[in-house]
Parts: structure tokens; C-alpha cells; sequence
């Protein structure tokens, strides 16, 4: 039935006389009653909801789209403020990175090179860090990510709260923002609680984002500076490093393929004639192939040599050839193997007649007859430089003195036409070259050098003492992480770090108070750091010597075959230096770090039982004549043994027959076989429980090997400098020994002290971060904890629904 | 038909005079001839007379066509033609030389504005957009006269729009205003302000939107009005009694005083619940009630603190009929964006009820002059746009016929609280102020839209209201500065071409397919401005349009929609 007029009216004025106080209005909850409704609809835009992948994937996008902004603004002259800020971004990143790259190219190692860009990428993660560091805890106690994000119906991408006094609230379900208030404790009961919700997320993200600002001045440095460290120390430094040593042993492998195949055909080569002609042809533009010529140097030899096989030079022609090599190859190693073959060029000579001629009878005004009188060929067909002279002389003789009075004046221009004949000779004399033969020592010592660079490559990566080496990390890493085994407190640090002075007797003290089990756990982690070091070194140096051997092979080889006998010993000598020197660093590697672990074995063993034993019945001074009881000469010995395997095993002691060490014997210790003893407790084998506690016999076996190597090297200066105990001249005879210093590894005391010395300042700055970044972190706790509560400024006061509250 | 049938009569006291000098007989007896007063008979007669004669003619016609609105249709066909003015300056005079109506001068009023109607009906005309007509607040009002869209009173009419000369009430002098537009067959539309004056907001706190501080909320930028509060619980999506009350009496008002349609201002201030229930509620009544909702595009990028984002599609959704679009920006889009934002409109028609259309927004009261864009040629440009795009029924503002660029000479007066006295924006249509009647000095641009609103549309309407869009490729366009489009409907098909540069010619090459050499290029668009050179040629009309210059031609391509790429239709 349809309503009447009247009853329309009626109803109509009820509804006009309601208003918001009266009944509730039934038209206007077009949902309460189940009527459908026009709603709005769902927004075109969305909130971002990413992890780490997507939101890494985003951000790289982000770049893309940011350079298209750069493109469109910079080249179409097209843009809104939102792509115009987004290029600003880019530009910022472009120019921090050009800084970089302008740093980066005053810096000399790769790691410092790196670090640039490691530091730059820093400080962005740290300025992207912070505020979601702040937003993490504001999310876990409030409900909500304050650093959300949402991409508008355009497709730009913004964070939520950026603008207060815009929020795009329909993007955030009812479901959502109630969820929410829940969390910050909006009464339920209240009217237009969603309203009163993103009030209190706007004000809560407001007072986050400006926690944020105000502190990233100091948690952005913080930040970065610890991600730049701990980048630097586990994964620059690591990767420089294994790249390097890859790239160079890959070099190497490669080299040693070419160089091996010239082996090969050096051994195949026939000894026919012809065939070893062609042969040796053949195997020089193979070894040609393994290096890359200097044409333009080789232009200039060229120059000098001609064009043939042979020349005659000129006196400033072989000075120049001279001058020619020098300037390559003095200090290459190959020189003196040149500058003997080049003096073989002197002794072939050849007088240019013609010129000689002309130039005598230009000068002396010698006829025909004269002249063909004086380079008349001699018996055996040549004609002499003597003769020259010789009958010269006497016809200038004839003419200066007709009547054979030769007076003072006439000596005296004798001697001067002389001096000019003699010039003429020099400058007529012509050096007879093997061009040939001088293009292949040149090709030969280029190819030496060139083919040892490469392998020095290698060494560079790897064991040489350079910055970001294998041996530099190592030499950075070990000595810490041995302090940190000893379990030494800060005190022990500080006082190790302030010197030698007081390092020694802060170990002596450490390493006598150590547990037992304290020590055995130091000797397993020093044991294990140092057989994982050690064998790297040694991985390194067994790679480089075989190139090398294959380089001495090689150039030995072809120098023999070209006959150039001189060379090759050259090469070889300097190649077998080399491999010497480099031997050597490694055990110096291996002495210093097996020191530490014997030092620690010394004082933890039952030192005086071996002294006691080692000294029983034998006549030594200090136990004869010290007026000491056996007892307390033990003691001291041990006492010795100790100090020197700390602080006093080196080869100024031992040269000096350990004469700092023993206080009762004055001038060092004279008997050789108290030496010997004291060699074998400094350098002996590991006590039964070091060895239990190393636990790997192989690196038993080697610390004990390298002892015994030790010691045989450390005795053997005794013999030749026991003659000359007198101090005056015992210096000039341990003279030769001091080399030794560069195998006996460094000093344990010193070992330490470097590096306390490192982890202090390691320390000191870790302390100032973590005092800055925990006060800003603290205070940042705080804070947030009283984000959105009430207080004077926000009473949240509450209409309740259906009345006041 | 009975007189009073329609209403209180128009004429109260000069009844016996009428009964007197011309007898009343049914319309069907007597058609309607105009009186010939006798001074022009060469007979003297009181000119009074001759007016109300005159009125109860016409009122006497049209009564005998009954009036019915049909303002939604028109949209929903595309046909409405619309004027947006404002009572108070329309058909205002000024004396003196200020642009001030002041002291002497004649202040508009909807009496005065009767004279102007045959002008406006002249120009094919069929629907006025009448501004705001209620008093406007004073508090912290802006301009001398406070600004049309800060009501004081919804429900009142502003009494300065009232004729001292007549003795009848403002809301009698409305209702003959609007019966007039009736007898010219020109609909009513009523402008329906989004906000209150502040004046409104003392007097009604139930109607207050406050934020959680208690502090009104003010659209940013406009000082001067208040924010409705939409809902009671708004969590429970349960709107606010009294604002529709209010509003549902404002309907009530509006068709009582004969008014055919809203145009909502800032219809986006409003939550669509509330239209729902508005709309039906207006059709209700009058099922024809049109509803225009000033609403520009999907808005994010450009928000507006305290007014709720803009969502044109929702508003159609919850019944409007037609909204604004964002013509009034198309002197910064090149071709394509002209193109996409045509399509997207075109798409969006799917999505919806059958006939949403836009009106032609090229020039608003809330944007500066077109004049400024590109001078008369610019304005005459959009003229053929606007005739010719799909979906959009013309649409001009007051003074825009003549090239007024809305420049005001107010003096520099500042009140005591600093403000400016004479407040308006810079080259805006004077919505502030009571002001001089809007006009300039090109009277051609409302000529050039009259020919084409009342010669080439209406020739070529079921094209133009029906057919589809063909967006045409165009070549050799150096800034991509030519707008080229063909419109089909059952195998007529018409070719708009427009130069965007208002300063520099184009020469390109429009990809037409189907066109052929022969084809003769004839404009049907009246001439302006420097003179264009066409050619057509083997499915291509080769160009070099003057600046600014459109042309209109109507080729012989009748499968043009099946070879074309990009063709578009609305949802009709």
C-alpha cells in the first residue's frame, strides 16, 4: 500500500523536526538498514608492502626511473615537482660518486681505492638505515610503520607521512586503522573513532620522523663509520685479496702453459746443424711469443745496428749501443752478461783504410808513395796498427828533422803529431758488430725481464710486503687474534701497547700466572691461526717457484742455445737470488709466527727439570764458579731461557753469544756447550703437552722442524766468532751473521706490543661509537616510548557515541 | 487551462486593466500575437502597459506549450549549451568610471537580466548556470560584497538581486526570471555552494565541520567559508541529519522556484553517501532534475588540505549527470594528452550508467581568462573544440562572448585588518565584488560560437552527440601541437583539425584513412584569424593551419571507423 499525502507530510516534518539531538535518523544509515548504497571506490593507488628482495629490486628500479626524470627535465624540458625531486636524488648520488671516484685516484692500493666507494655507499645505507632503525620500534609498540610507503594513482612512489597535511588515508582499510588504534589504545566506544586513530598516527609519525631528523646527524656518521669497518675488514679486504691472488695465479697458470711448451721444444730441439738452425729459429720467435717486444725500443737498436747482419760501428756508434743497454737494463739483473758481451765488441776491430788514408794525407801531407808505403799489408796479409804508426812517424820524423837532429821542439811535435795520429787511428777504427747477434741479447733480456715481472706479479699479490698482500692481511690479522687467545685483560693491553719496556715482563708475568687449561686452549687457537697463515705463505711461495724455475729454464736455455753463455749465467744467478730472498721472507713469516707458540711452551713447562737435566754433570762456569748453589743456578737459567724467548732471541744476541742475557757472565757465554744447551731449550722440540695441546702433528712437526733449523742456523755462528770473543773486533766478525736477521722472524715481545698497539686503537674508537650511538639509541628509546601519549599539548579528550564523554 | 492553475498569478493588480483591453480566450482560440502599442500605431499609450502585455503573451504561449524540463535529457544526449552568470553583474550598468557598481549605478538583478535573454537564446543557448543567488556572508567576507559562494543562508534569496522598482518579493522576481528563461526554452541551473559563510557557521554549530581540536575546518586558501560536516558517525557511515535536511528543503526551494538542475559546487566536499541521497531525492521530485558536479579528474597530485580528494567517477556513480573535466588546462597539454584525457573519458562512460558526458570547461569562473592563453583566436579555437568533441556539451562563462579578460580597476583599499577591500584574483571572473557587467571588445568570439552552436551543431547534431571518437595519427607536427579527429555516425563522418600554437603556424600531415584527392575540403566552421591551406590527399589531408586556426570539414569516408586504429565511443 502506497503512504497518503498526509501521512508524507507527517513523516516529512518528523524528519525536518529531528535533528542531530533527537531520534536517530533512519534515511541517512543507508548500511545499517542493509540498504545498498553508493560507496566510494577502491583507491587506484596502493601501500607498498615489500621485503628485502622486492624492496632492493624497488630501489634499484628507483635509479632507472630517476634517470629517465634526468631526461625528461634535462633534454624535453618535461616535469613535476615529484620528478624534479626525484632527480635531485640521482644528482646527489652522481656527484658523491664522482667525489669518490676524485678520491679514489689519490689513493695507492686497492683496498684504499675501494674503501672510497665503500664509504660513500655507507653513508647512504646509513641515511637510509636510521629511520628505519627508529621506525622499528615505533612499529613493534604502536601498531604501524611510520616510514610506510604508497604509490599514488600516477605511479609515483612516496613515504605515507611525508606531508601531514596530506595523508592518503583511503588507502589504509577500516579493518587496518582499527587494528591500529587498538594497539595505541583508542577507546572502542567512542564517535568518530577512526578519525581520532589517524589523528594519533599522524601525530605519533610526526614526532618520529622529527626523532629521526634530529638524530641523524649523529647516528648517520655512527652508522656508516661501523658499516664502513666491519665492509672493510669482511668484505673488502677479503675480496681485494682473493681476487688478486686469483687473478695473478690465473695469470700464472697461463704463463705457465706458454712457457712449458717452450720447454718442451727446447728439450725436442735436434742437434743436426741445419735442423738445429732452423730449430733454433724457431724457438726464439717462440720465446718472443711470450712476452710482447718494446718495438719502438727495438726501433731505436735498429737504429744504431742497421739494417744487416753486420756492421761496423764507430766508436760513437758502440757508445751509444752501450748507453743503449744501460739505460734498460742496469739494475735489471742481465747487465753484467750484456756488458760482457758488448766488450767483446771492442776487441773486433777493423781500420776504415780509406779514410785513414784521406786523412793522413790531408793532415800530413803524405804522396801516394808514402801512403801506399805505410798500409802495405805485413807478411800475414793485415795491415797493423803498429806499422801505421810506426812508419807515420818516421816519415814525419824525416820531414820535422831532415838531418835526423831531433832537438826538444821537434820531440815535443813528434809527440803531438803523435797524439793526432793516434786520434786518427781511434777515429778510423771500426767495431765489427753481429747485429744479429746484438738484436738477440736484446730480445733475450727484454724477454727475461718481462717474463720475471710476471711472475713477480704474483709475488706482489701474494707474499711481498705490500699493502693488501696476502703477507700484509696476514701480518694484520695474526698478531691480533694471537693477543686475543692469550685472554689478556684491558690493564694487560694498555701496558703491552705502551711499549717494549714494560711489554716484556707483562707477557713474562701473563704467561706465568696462565692455567693450565688456559694455556692449552692459547697454544690450540695460536697453533691452528698460525698453520692456516702459514700454509697460505707457503702455498704461495711453492706456486711462485715453480714459474720462476720455468723462467730460469727457459732463459738459460735459449740464451745456451743462442750461444750466449755469459747471459744465461747471469740469469740464472739473478733468478736463484731471487728465489733465495723470497725463501727467506717466508721463514721469517714462519719464525715469527712459531715464536709466540714456543714462547708460551717455555713458560709452561717444567722448564727447570729440562735445565736440571741439561746441566747435570757438566763443568760449565756458571755452575762451577758462580759460588751459586745448582739449585739457584737452575733457577737462573730458566729465568734466561725465558727472557730470551721473549725479548732477547734474536741475532744480535747470538752474535754476541748472549752476553745481554747472562748477567754472571760478563762478554757472553764462552763454553759452546752451554750455548748449545741454551739453543736447545730456546729452539728444542714442543713439550709433550704443547704437542697434546696443538693437537695436529703436522703443525707439531713442522713448529719442531723449524726449530731445529733455527737452532743449527743460530749455532753455527758460534764457531766463527769464538776466536774473536775480544769485543773490539767481535763486531767486525759477526758482522757477515746479521743477515740472518732477515729469516729468525721478529721479536716475541715486539709481535704483542703491535699488536695491542692495534686493537687499543681499534678499541678506543669501538668504546666512542658505542658510547655515541648507545646514548643517541638510548635517548631514542625514550622517546619513542611517549609518542603519542597524552599530555598537555594532546589531552585526547573523547566524545563518547551518543554523548558527551 | 486556468491561469491560476499554474501558479499565484503574475499580475495581481492589473487584472481588470487586462480584462478590460484584451479578453481572456483559450490559448487554442487566440494564437499569440505581439501587442502593437498604439504610440507605434501612431496611437499614444501608457508604455507601462505595454510591457505587461507583452508578459501575459508570452506567458500565455508558453502555457500553451506547457513547460517540461528536460535538462537531465539534454545532458544525457549531449545537448545542453550552457552560459554560467551571475545575477549581480549580469545585465549590471555603470555610470561611472569605476569598475565598481556603486552610488548610481544599476546593480544586476534577475528583473533586469529578463533583457538579456534574447541575446543569450541568440547564441544557441539552451541552459544558464546561475551562479550562487543567496545573501553572502560578511564575516571575514572577501570583497565588498562577499563572495557568491559563502552563503549566509541557503534557504534565502540575496536581497540585492531584488528590483527596487518592483514591488515583488526577490524570490517573485526569481520565479519570473526563471519563467522567462522557460518561454525561450533556456533551462534553469542552480548553482548549489559546498561550503558556508562563516556568518552560516556562527549561526549553525550542528552543521560544523570542526577537527579534533575543535578548530573549524577551512579549505585551504578560502578564508572565507567553512566546511560542512558530512556525518553523524562517519565510522558507521551514518550521515548528518541536519545537512540533509537542509539540503533536501534546498531541493524543495529549487524546484518550486522552477529550477531544472544543480550545478554542486565543489562536489567532492561531499561524500557520495550524501549525494545518493540528495539525487534520488531530487528526482523524486522531478525525475528530469539535472545535477552538473564541478569535479576535475582522479586527483592526487594536487590536494587541497581539509577538502576531501576529488573522484569524478564516484560522483557520477552516486547520479550526477555531467561533471567539469579538465578543459580549463588544455592550454598546457600538447595533442596526445588532449587525446588521452578524450579516451579515459570515453572508457570511463563503460563504466557507468548510459549518458555521463562532460561540459566543454574551457573557460570557468575559477580560472583565468582563455583570453590570456592565446586572444580571441585561442578562445575561437576552443569554440569549434568544444562543438565538436564527444561527450561534452557546450559551455561559456559571462563575458567570455566579448573577450572580457576580467581585468578590474578596483582601487587599492585595505581594511582594518589588512585584508583588501575590492578582493579578486587576477584576471578571474569577479565572484567578490558587485562589479561592472562582464564584457569586452571582441564581440566576434560570441558571433563565432553562435554560428557554430546554431548553424553547424545543430545541422550536424547526431554526429556530434552520437558518434564516435577516431583519434588520427598526424605527422611532421613539430611540438606535437595539432589536434586532429574525425567523428562518424552512420557514414557521415566530419574531420576537425586545430592548431594548439596560438603564435605560430603548423604544417603537418594528418593520416586520414579512407580519404581521397578528390575529396574537396570545405570549412564548416565560421572564419577567423590568419587563413589556413588544406589539401586531402590519398589517405591524408595534408595542412598548414594559421595560429590557432580550426577547421571542420566533413569528408566522404564511410568505412573510416573499420579502417581506422583508434576509434572511441560513448556509453550512450
Amino acid at each position: 500500500m502506497t503512504d497518503n499525502f498526509i501521512n508524507i507530510y507527517v513523516n516529512n516534518k518528523r524528519m525536518q523536526t529531528s535533528g542531530i539531538n533527537g531520534s536517530r535518523p533512519q534515511d541517512y544509515s543507508l548500511y545499517s538498514r542493509g540498504k545498498k548504497g553508493v560507496k566510494p571506490a577502491s583507491p587506484r593507488g596502493y601501500l607498498v608492502q615489500e621485503n628485502i628482495i622486492s624492496g632492493a629490486v624497488s630501489n634499484v628500479k628507483a635509479y632507472g626511473d630517476s634517470a629517465k626524470y634526468l631526461y625528461d627535465a634535462a633534454i624535453k624540458g618535461e616535469g613535476n615537482d615529484y620528478s624534479v625531486g626525484r632527480i635531485n636524488d640521482l644528482t646527489l648520488r652522481m656527484g658523491s660518486l664522482g667525489i669518490a671516484v676524485a678520491l679514489a685516484a689519490s689513493k695507492v692500493t686497492p683496498v684504499g681505492k675501494g674503501m672510497e666507494f665503500v664509504g660513500l655507499a655507507s653513508w647512504f645505507a646509513g641515511m637510509a638505515l636510521w629511520p628505519q632503525i627508529i621506525g622499528a620500534p615505533i612499529k613493534w609498540a604502536k601498531g604501524f610503520d611510520i616510514n610506510q610507503e604508497y604509490v599514488n594513482s600516477k605511479g609515483d612512489r612516496k613515504k605515507f607521512f611525508i606531508d601531514p597535511q596530506y595523508l592518503p588515508w583511503d588507502l589504509y582499510s577500516d579493518e587496518q586503522i582499527y587494528k591500529i588504534g587498538d594497539k595505541l589504545g583508542v577507546p572502542k566506544d567512542i564517535k568518530d573513532r577512526k578519525t581520532a586513530i589517524q589523528d594519533k598516527m599522524k601525530q605519533i609519525a610526526i614526532q618520529g620522523n622529527t626523532l629521526a631528523m634530529i638524530t641523524a646527524g649523529i647516528a648517520t656518521p655512527v652508522l656508516a663509520s661501523i658499516i664502513a669497518d666491519r665492509a672493510q675488514k669482511y668484505v673488502v679486504t677479503p675480496a681485494v685479496e682473493a681476487y688478486r691472488i686469483s687473478s695473478a695465479e690465473r695469470n700464472l697458470d697461463s704463463f705457465d702453459k706458454k712457457i712449458g711448451k717452450l720447454l718442451e721444444a727446447v728439450n725436442n730441439n735436434s742437434q743436426a746443424p741445419e735442423a738445429y738452425r732452423q730449430g733454433t729459429e724457431a724457438l726464439n720467435r717462440q720465446f718472443e711469443e711470450l712476452f710482447r717486444l718494446d718495438k719502438k725500443a727495438l726501433g731505436k737498436l735498429n737504429a744504431i745496428l742497421g739494417a744487416g747482419e753486420e756492421k761496423a760501428l764507430t766508436r760513437a756508434e758502440l757508445t751509444q749501443l752501450e748507453k743503449f743497454f744501460e739505460a734498460r737494463h742496469n739494475g735489471s739483473g742481465a747487465y753484467k752478461g750484456i756488458q760482457d758481451i758488448l766488450k767483446e765488441i771492442g776487441d773486433e776491430t777493423q781500420l776504415d783504410i780509406d779514410s785513414l788514408r784521406k786523412g793522413l794525407q790531408q793532415q800530413f801531407k803524405l804522396s801516394d808513395d808514402q801512403l801506399n808505403d805505410i798500409f802495405k799489408p805485413g807478411q800475414d796479409g793485415t795491415i797493423k796498427k803498429n806499422s801505421i804508426i810506426r812508419k807515420t812517424k818516421s816519415l814525419i820524423t824525416a820531414q820535422l828533422a831532415p838531418d835526423g837532429n831531433i832537438t826538444p821542439a821537434i820531440k815535443n811535435s813528434l809527440d803531438e803529431q803523435q797524439k793526432v795520429i793516434n786520434g786518427m787511428l781511434e777515429q778510423n777504427t771500426r767495431y765489427r758488430v753481429d747485429s744479429g747477434r746484438i738484436r738477440r741479447v736484446f730480445s733475450l733480456t727484454e724477454g727475461f725481464v718481462s717474463l720475471r715481472s710476471q711472475v713477480e706479479r704474483f709475488e706482489t699479490a701474494t707474499i711481498r710486503n705490500i699493502s693488501d698482500s696476502l703477507t700484509a692481511n696476514q701480518w694484520r690479522e695474526v698478531p691480533v687474534k694471537y693477543l686475543q687467545s692469550l685472554g689478556l685483560s684491558q690493564k694487560q693491553i694498555r701496558q703491552l701497547a705502551a711499549g717494549s719496556i714494560n711489554a716484556s715482563e707483562t707477557l713474562t708475568r701473563h704467561f706465568e700466572q696462565m692455567s693450565p687449561e688456559q694455556a692449552t686452549k692459547a697454544l690450540k687457537k695460536m697453533s691452528r691461526i698460525s698453520d692456516k697463515a702459514i700454509k697460505r705463505e707457503e702455498k704461495a711461495l711453492a706456486r711462485m717457484l715453480g714459474s720462476l724455475l720455468k723462467v730460469k729454464e727457459a732463459t738459460s736455455a735459449i740464451a745456451r742455445i743462442n750461444n750466449l753463455e755469459n747471459l744465461a749465467g747471469e740469469f740464472e744467478r739473478n733468478l736463484n737470488l731471487y728465489a733465495e730472498r723470497t725463501g727467506n721472507k717466508i721463514l721469517d713469516t714462519v719464525s715469527s709466527f712459531t715464536r709466540p707458540i714456543k714462547a708460551l711452551d717455555i713458560f709452561t713447562r717444567d722448564l727447570a727439570t729440562d735445565v736440571s737435566q741439561l746441566l747435570k754433570g757438566k763443568n760449565y762456569d756458571i755452575t762451577q764458579n758462580s759460588g751459586l748453589a745448582f739449585g739457584k743456578v737452575v733457577d737462573n737459567i730458566v729465568a734466561y731461557v725465558k727472557d730470551i724467548a721473549i725479548h732477547r732471541n734474536d741475532v744480535d744476541n747470538w752474535t754476541n753469544k748472549m752476553e745481554t742475557t747472562f748477567r754472571e757472565i760478563p762478554h757472553g757465554v764462552r763454553e759452546n756447550g752451554l750455548l748449545a744447551d741454551i739453543a736447545e731449550l730456546v729452539f728444542g722440540k714442543l713439550s709433550p703437552a704443547a704437542e697434546k695441546s696443538i693437537e695436529n702433528p703436522a703443525m707439531v712437526q713442522k713448529i719442531n722442524s723449524h726449530n731445529e733449523l733455527m737452532k743449527k742456523t743460530m749455532l753455527a755462528i758460534n764457531n766463527p766468532i769464538q776466536p774473536h770473543m775480544n769485543r773490539q773486533d767481535l763486531g767486525e766478525f759477526s758482522r757477515p751473521f746479521k743477515s740472518l736477521a732477515t729469516i729468525s722472524g721478529k721479536d716475541v715481545a715486539d709481535f704483542f706490543v703491535d699488536a695491542a698497539q692495534d686493537m687499543l686503537c681499534k678499541n678506543k674508537w669501538w668504546k666512542f661509537t658505542a658510547i655515541l650511538g648507545g646514548t643517541t639509541a638510548a635517548l631514542s628509546a625514550l622517546a619513542i616510548f611517549s609518542f603519542g601519549r597524552k599530555n598537555s599539548v594532546n589531552p585526547d579528550v573523547y566524545e563518547k557515541k551518543g554523548g558527551k564523554a | 487551462m486556468n491561469l491560476n492553475s499554474l501558479g499565484p498569478p503574475v499580475i495581481n493588480a492589473g487584472m481588470p486593466y487586462i480584462q478590460q483591453y484584451y479578453p481572456y480566450v483559450t490559448p487554442q482560440q487566440q494564437p499569440y500575437t505581439p501587442y502593437i502599442p498604439e504610440r507605434e500605431q501612431g496611437i499614444a499609450s501608457p508604455p507601462l502597459f505595454t510591457d505587461f502585455i507583452n508578459r501575459i503573451q508570452l506567458y500565455r504561449s508558453t502555457s500553451a506549450t506547457e513547460y517540461k524540463n528536460n535538462l537531465r535529457t539534454l545532458f544525457q544526449n549531449n545537448k545542453a549549451v550552457i552560459y554560467a552568470m551571475i545575477p549581480r553583474t549580469f545585465n549590471a550598468e555603470n555610470y561611472n568610471d569605476t569598475d565598481l557598481i556603486d552610488g548610481n549605478d544599476r546593480p544586476g538583478t534577475f528583473l533586469n537580466a529578463v533583457e538579456r535573454l534574447d541575446e543569450i537564446k541568440e547564441m544557441g543557448i539552451n541552459t544558464l548556470h546561475v551562479l550562487p543567488i543567496h545573501p553572502p556572508g560578511k564575516i571575514k567576507a572577501k570583497g565588498n560584497d562577499g563572495s557568491v559562494y559563502a552563503p549566509k543562508d541557503y534557504l534565502q534569496i540575496d536581497p540585492g538581486l531584488d528590483d527596487k522598482n518592483d514591488p515583488r518579493p526577490v524570490k517573485e522576481e526569481m520565479k519570473e526570471f526563471i519563467k522567462e528563461c522557460h518561454k525561450r526554452n533556456i533551462k534553469v541551473m542552480l548553482d548549489l555552494p559546498s561550503c558556508m559563510s562563516v556568518d552560516l557557521y556562527m549561526a549553525r554549530p550542528d552543521l560544523r565541520a570542526e577537527d579534533a581540536l575543535g578548530n573549524p575546518e577551512t579549505p585551504q586558501g578560502w578564508e572565507d567559508i567553512r566546511m560542512f560536516e558530512p556525518w553523524a558517525d562517519e565510522d558507521n557511515r551514518v550521515l548528518n541529519p541536519a545537512l540533509i535536511e537542509m539540503h533536501k528543503k534546498y531541493i524543495d526551494m529549487c524546484i518550486d522556484l522552477g529550477v531544472d538542475g544543480i550545478r554542486a559546487d565543489v562536489a567532492r566536499a561531499k561524500p557520495v553517501e550524501f549525494w545518493d541521497v540528495i539525487i534520488p531525492y531530487a528526482r523524486s521530485r522531478d525525475p528530469e532534475f539535472a545535477f552538473l558536479a564541478e569535479s576535475y579528474t582522479y586527483e592526487d597530485a594536487s590536494p587541497i588540505l581539509n577538502m576531501p580528494k576529488d573522484r569524478p567517477e564516484d560522483l557520477l556513480r552516486s547520479g550526477f549527470d555531467s561533471y567539469y573535466g579538465q578543459y580549463h588546462i588544455f592550454h598546457s597539454w600538447q595533442a596526445g594528452d588532449f587525446h588521452e584525457f578524450i579516451k579515459e573519458n570515453l572508457e570511463m562512460t563503460h563504466r557507468l550508467d548510459k549518458g555521463k558526458s562532460l561540459i566543454g570547461s574551457f573557460a570557468t569562473h575559477d580560472d583565468p581568462s582563455p583570453m590570456a592563453n592565446g586572444g580571441p583566436e585561442y578562445c575561437m579555437m576552443t569554440n569549434v573544440l568544444q562543438a565538436t568533441v564527444p561527450m561534452t556539451n557546450p559551455y561559456i562563462i559571462t563575458g567570455y562572448e566579448s573577450g572580457d579578460r576580467y581585468i578590474y580597476d578596483y582601487p587599492d583599499t585595505k581594511l582594518p585588518d589588512g585584508n583588501k577591500k575590492y578582493y579578486v584574483h587576477d584576471e578571474f571572473l569577479d565572484i567578490f565584488n558587485l562589479s561592472r557587467k562582464p564584457e569586452g571588445e571582441n564581440p566576434e568570439i560570441g558571433n563565432h560560437f553562435r554560428d557554430l552552436m546554431v548553424n553547424f551543431r545543430r545541422k550536424y547534431e547526431d554526429i556530434i552527440t552520437k558518434g564516435s571518437y577516431i583519434e588520427l595519427d598526424v605527422e611532421g607536427s613539430k611540438n606535437d601541437d595539432i589536434i586532429a579527429f574525425a567523428r562518424h555516425y552512420k557514414g557521415r563522418t566530419i574531420l576537425v583539425a586545430a592548431n594548439k600554437d596560438p603564435n605560430a603556424r603548423e604544417k603537418a600531415e594528418i593520416k586520414v584513412p579512407g580519404i581521397r584527392p578528390n575529396q574537396v575540403l570545405q570549412d564548416l566552421s565560421p572564419s577567423y584569424g590568419e587563413q589556413s591551406i588544406y589539401k586531402a590527399g590519398q589517405n591524408r589531408v595534408v595542412i598548414n593551419l594559421g595560429p590557432a586556426r580550426a577547421h571542420i570539414f566533413e569528408i566522404n569516408t564511410p568505412n573510416i571507423e573499420s579502417e581506422a586504429k583508434k576509434v572511441f565511443k560513448q556509453n550512450l
